[in-house]
């Protein structure tokens, strides 16, 4: 029997018939889909770290790492990093799967995502987007370490003279705070500027330079308030905070 | 309908006659059964027996997925792409069955491979023959589909391209790459 004559019979008796051209057609807009939704995440990944990476406090990170190591430890922003390395790799090859993304080798694909990536994180980033990500992952991920983590990271090494927390109570001359580890402290307040104790307030974030004293006392040289509208939207009620400051309230005493 | 007239059409003709006629499908299998058949002999060294069993789902592949078919492509193209795919497929899951089989090979090829590879040694054509052979038959299947698809179904870069979906600048590299190990080999 001729081929031709073959396969038509097989064609009839198992009733076959073409796929329909939307099936082709849902494929090819899935791998698009799939495509862009990973571009897209790239992009946001990238305006995230540019927003890490310019709020990063670099001199402050370069005196207390004591090596090249910690120093990468405490600025890299590895979530974003491994997201957005993932993404693009997994772009390419997504892109090779449309139906004309073999024309192109990998390195000029791969090139193309990495340049518009760039662009449009750094649009994301400029819009304000690249912020409201990191509070946005900082406020309903718990295993998320984003700006406020580094900070807390950075600042929360009262023996290194660098002493970070929320204000309970605040006196002329002094004031009460309790750190990320629930620990209170007393902080003289004494050398700083009357201007800046003026604005010192209960359950205010606050960051501060100086010297240990004994076990929780803390000679503080000068104050950084960290501003409240940063913290606002976490806020669930006055005096509470959520988000990232949650472990605040965590096991109350 | 004779098997000029499926020649003559365009891809896109082809595939609205099939899908409104299926017995139309006959002078497409016709017309390219020959080309596709030695194609997968060329490229595999499959037994004769199992050159049809491959043929076969090639065409019933080639039907069911017929609406895949894109216009940018000559219809042959999308042809071969199929047979290609089924065939490593086949291939890579009866790797050890298959023998030496000897590949049809003409002087004109002989003489072209001559002068691509620059060929400089005295060697009668017959010896050149059997040793191509040999090396085809060693050859790794990535760089034994282009010399298969280059030489013997005289396709161009981009229908090669097309043909195995990777870009031009890879096919070029596979062939220059083949073409060494070929040199190499003969010497």
């Amino acid at each position: 029997m001729k081929i031709s004559e073959q396969v038509l019979k097989l064609i009839n008796k198992k009733k076959l018939t073409p796929h329909s051209k939307w099936r082709f057609l849902v494929v090819d807009i899935s791998w698009w889909l799939l495509f862009v939704t990973l571009f897209i995440i790239g992009s946001l990944s990238f305006g995230v770290i540019l927003f890490l990476l310019t709020e990063f406090e670099w001199l402050v990170a370069k005196e207390v790492a004591g090596s090249w190591w910690e120093y990468l430890i405490l600025f890299l922003p590895i979530f974003w990093l491994i997201l957005i390395i993932t993404a693009i790799v997994l772009a390419s090859l997504e892109f090779r799967q449309t139906k004309h993304g073999y024309r192109h080798n990998m390195l000029f694909i791969t090139t193309v995502i990495v340049l518009g990536s760039m662009v449009l994180g750094s649009l994301v980033f400029f819009s304000g987007y690249g912020e409201k990500t990191d509070n946005l992952f900082t406020n309903n991920l718990s295993f998320y370490r984003g700006k406020f983590h580094q900070q807390m990271n950075l600042w929360d090494r009262a023996d290194q003279g660098l002493l970070m927390g929320r204000i309970i109570e605040v006196k002329p001359e002094e004031l009460s705070l309790v750190n990320p580890q629930r620990i209170n402290w007393l902080v003289n307040i004494s050398r700083i500027d009357p201007q800046i104790k003026m604005m010192l307030m209960e359950d205010q974030l606050i960051k501060a330079r100086g010297v240990r004293q004994g076990n929780n006392h803390f000679i503080a040289d000068y104050i950084i308030p960290l501003p409240m509208e940063e913290f606002e939207e976490m806020m669930l009620e006055p005096g509470m905070l959520r988000g990232p400051l949650r472990f605040f309230e965590i096991n109350p005493d | 309908m004779e098997q000029s007239d499926c020649q003559k059409m365009s891809g896109r003709e082809i595939v609205k006659r099939v899908i409104a006629d299926p017995e139309f499908y006959s002078c497409i299998i016709q017309t390219y059964e020959e080309r596709l058949r030695s194609y997968i002999r060329r490229l595999t060294n499959v037994h004769p027996d199992e050159v049809d069993d491959i043929l076969q789902e090639v065409f019933i592949k080639a039907y069911e997925n017929i609406n895949s078919y894109d216009k940018d492509y000559q219809f042959s193209t999308w042809l071969y792409r199929i047979a290609r795919n089924e065939t490593i497929s086949y291939w890579r899951k009866h790797k050890k069955r298959f023998n030496d089989q000897s590949l049809d090979i003409g002087d004109d090829f002989l003489d072209t491979l001559r002068s691509d590879v620059n060929l400089n040694v005295q060697i009668d054509n017959q010896l050149l023959r059997e040793k191509m052979n040999l090396v085809l038959q060693k050859m790794p299947i990535k760089y034994r589909e282009v010399v298969v698809l280059y030489y013997f179904e005289e396709h161009n870069y981009q229908e090669i391209s097309d043909i195995l979906k990777k870009p031009i600048s890879t096919v070029g590299t596979l062939l220059k790459r083949a073409k060494q190990q070929l040199k190499d080999l003969i010497i």
